[in-house]
């Protein structure tokens, strides 16, 4: 019973270890995923600038995400700005030189409302597992206003040390191939 | 078992429904007063305006003389703190420093800073602008001050210790035009200099606030001093002998501490050298300078019985001559410092002028006591006429001399001159990442207002254009918090952030948070040393 209540305590605050900063920023849903791999990105957007409401938000697709392909989304409209890699990726056999870079989906949210933006994306495997990925997200906001989810922690910090730190995710080695 | 398992159920989700309201970090939307505002009066409190319901954890006060009030008081009500103002706030800058839990439990901490009256000052500027008709005025009155000092009550104590017996009514005449041009400008000057230390033109000499001011300048007791040597000089031109060497003699004095007491030399270091240097310097002045008009006449008017006169002058000019000579090459030594300063300041090279004017002055002394004196004494002789022309001309060379040292109001000394760039030099850090660099320059680097220059390149230091540079500095072993100020692009690599106020020395923390484009933000931290 002891154990079982010990046990209790510690998945719970695991779970409040990842709810805190969870909450707290524009962050994933899913922190962690494998190299290789398909990922569906959610970012949740819990607030907006100092009390304006969110007029747009932008997502650069870091290096080594390709094949994105963002979900629409009722009362938004939808951009992506493609361009052309640092170096040519494989998917699934085929080279991949070009791609979306830039997801902007422009709209209304307002401060007292919460919403999510969808993205499906393949993480090559130059990626490197065991590492951080880090998905910087621009929110623009009513009055010129912009929190600017942007922060890569340098080496030794973590994304609590910062005001704005980048959503990111956890990479895992590739799975087996079947 | 069961109850068990759902029971941590609903204790995570009563915790996590807790942290629900808690839905970001808190941040600062306004103050009262604002941000880098001056306001009149000191505030009763200070209102902080959060964005979210917000719990105070400590706020502090850095005032504008570096005390720190710890533990200010602060009410949170909704999203606003208001902290309670201790009393006694001096005019100044005052920084408001606060660490306020936000909803998630984050630690939040800021600075604000607002003045009193106006921003804490950086130091008594230079000074060497002003009026031009206001500086001419100064130095014409300086030259009278001088003429009145050294002719006037030189004049004075020579007619009474070294003539007894000869007829003086033409000199006394004279003189006491010396002495009353003398007191009128002494009068004049201390006016003037209130002037020229508020800034003002002419016109305010009117005000009352002109002449106060002029008071309050270490001037005034140099203008008071003086003017009642004079006065004391005027008396001792008439009445009783012994009551003539008296008040002349403690012109004399007069004369000496007047000037002793304000003015650069005297203002330099070490000051139990200088000012007494100063004092025997102008004593030996007013002995030599003020025998000129007073042995011109005598010499003119029956040149055999100016012998004795000539004579008993001459043996002690001869120790007025060392003793000034003296004083002047001690101060000339602590003023210019270095012998690369003599040409290249304004004040070196009025003190070469003077020099060789002050060479030429000692040759014709020379020449009178050596040729021209004993020329008076052999029957036959000249009548005293070239001595009349040396003297003459002695006068001529005197009145340039002092006309020269009236510029020494307007050129700080080369000693002055390093203390003065020392107070407004620059501190500098250099912050690096393999990416981008940034070197920040404060200027003035001390305590006080100053403004900082930021100079951005890349890793490879190549130009790069930011769109935003944010400043930040920090003081936390002292309970400031950051201090955030967003910067300004001045020229290609520049960004500028003005009025930046530091109420502190010492080391402070400097971060520079540069937005590269809108997805890449590099933070560069360092630490910079702030002189008093």
């Amino acid at each position: 019973m002891i154990s079982i209540l010990l046990r209790g305590a510690f998945a719970a605050s695991a779970l409040l270890a990842l709810a805190g900063p969870v909450l707290a920023h524009t962050t994933l849903e899913t922190q962690q995923a494998p190299v290789a791999s398909t990922y569906k990105a959610v970012l949740r957007v819990g607030h907006g600038c100092e009390g304006a409401p969110t007029l747009k938000l932008r997502v650069r697709i870091p290096e080594g995400v390709i094949n994105v392909k963002p979900m629409p989304k009722p009362g938004w409209e939808m951009q992506t700005v493609k361009a052309p890699y640092e170096r040519a990726f494989d998917y699934h056999g085929t080279p991949t030189t070009e791609g979306v870079r830039e997801i902007v989906w422009t709209g209304k949210l307002l401060d007292e409302h919460y919403d999510e933006f969808v993205f499906r994306a393949y993480l090559t495997d130059s990626l490197k597992p065991d590492t951080m990925l880090y998905i910087p997200v621009v929110q623009e906001c009513g009055g010129g206003k912009a929190d600017r989810w942007i922060e890569i922690p340098a080496e030794g910090k973590s994304a609590d040390d910062y005001q704005y730190p980048a959503p990111g995710l956890k990479l895992l080695p590739a799975k087996a191939t079947h | 078992m069961k109850r068990a398992i759902l029971l941590m159920f609903w204790l995570t989700l009563a915790i996590l429904g807790g942290m629900g309201h808690a839905l970001a970090h808190a941040a600062l939307v306004e103050s009262h007063p604002a941000d880098g505002a001056s306001v009149e009066e000191a505030p009763a409190t200070v209102r902080l305006h959060f964005n979210e319901p917000v719990s105070p954890l400590v706020v502090s006060l850095t005032d504008a003389r570096g005390q720190v009030h710890r533990g200010l008081h602060a009410t949170a009500r909704n999203e606003v703190l208001e902290v309670a103002i201790p009393g006694d706030l001096p005019r100044g800058s005052h920084v408001l420093s606060y660490r306020v839990a936000s909803g998630d439990g984050h630690p939040v901490g800021g600075s604000i800073v607002f003045s009193v009256g106006a921003a804490t000052g950086s130091g008594p500027a230079a000074g060497l602008e002003g009026n031009e008709a206001v500086r001419r005025g100064l130095w014409l009155a300086r030259v009278a001050l001088y003429l009145g000092l050294f002719a006037g009550a030189g004049g004075a104590f020579f007619q009474a210790w070294l003539t007894p017996g000869l007829k003086a009514g033409r000199t006394r005449r004279v003189l006491t035009g010396f002495v009353v041009l003398g007191i009128l400008a002494a009068t004049i000057s201390l006016g003037l200099q209130g002037v020229d230390a508020l800034g003002e033109t002419p016109a305010s000499l009117g005000t009352v606030a002109a002449w106060a001011a002029g008071w309050r300048t270490s001037f005034g007791p140099t203008s008071a001093i003086g003017a009642v040597a004079l006065v004391l000089a005027g008396m001792g031109l008439r009445g009783q002998m012994g009551w003539r060497r008296v008040c002349t003699i403690t012109a004399m004095a007069g004369v000496g501490l007047s000037l002793a007491w304000s003015g650069h030399a005297s203002a330099a270091a070490p000051q139990w050298l200088t000012r007494p240097a100063v004092f025997l310097h102008a004593v030996g002045v007013a002995y030599w300078v003020g025998a000129l008009i007073p042995l011109l006449f005598a010499i003119r008017q029956a040149p055999a019985q100016a012998l004795p006169v000539v004579r008993r002058f001459s043996t002690g000019a001869l120790m007025a001559v060392a003793m000034l000579t003296l004083a002047g090459l001690v101060l000339a030594a602590i003023q210019v410092e270095a012998p690369a300063n003599l040409t290249g300041t304004d004040y070196g090279r009025v003190l070469i002028a003077k020099t060789i004017l002050v060479v030429t002055l000692l040759g014709l002394a020379a020449l009178n006591r050596m040729r021209l004196t004993p020329a008076l004494a052999s029957p036959g002789g000249t009548d005293g006429r070239w001595l009349v022309r040396s003297v003459a001309v002695e006068i001529v060379l005197s009145v340039a001399i002092l006309a020269l040292v009236g510029l020494w109001r307007f050129t700080p000394p080369p000693r002055a001159l390093a203390a003065s760039a020392e107070a407004t030099a620059s501190a500098s850090v250099h912050l690096h990442s393999p990416r981008i660099m940034a070197q920040v320059t404060l200027s003035p680097g001390r305590a006080g207002v100053t403004r900082a220059r930021i100079v951005i390149a890349s890793g490879r230091a190549e130009p790069t254009s930011p769109k935003e540079v944010i400043l930040v500095l920090a003081r936390p072993e002292a309970g400031i918090e950051a201090i955030a100020r967003p910067a300004r692009r001045d020229g290609r690599q520049g960004w500028l952030v003005e009025g930046l106020v530091l109420p502190q020395a010492g080391a402070w923390q400097v971060r520079v948070d540069i937005l590269v484009d809108d997805f890449e933000k590099s933070s560069l931290e360092g630490s910079i040393s702030i002189r008093p």
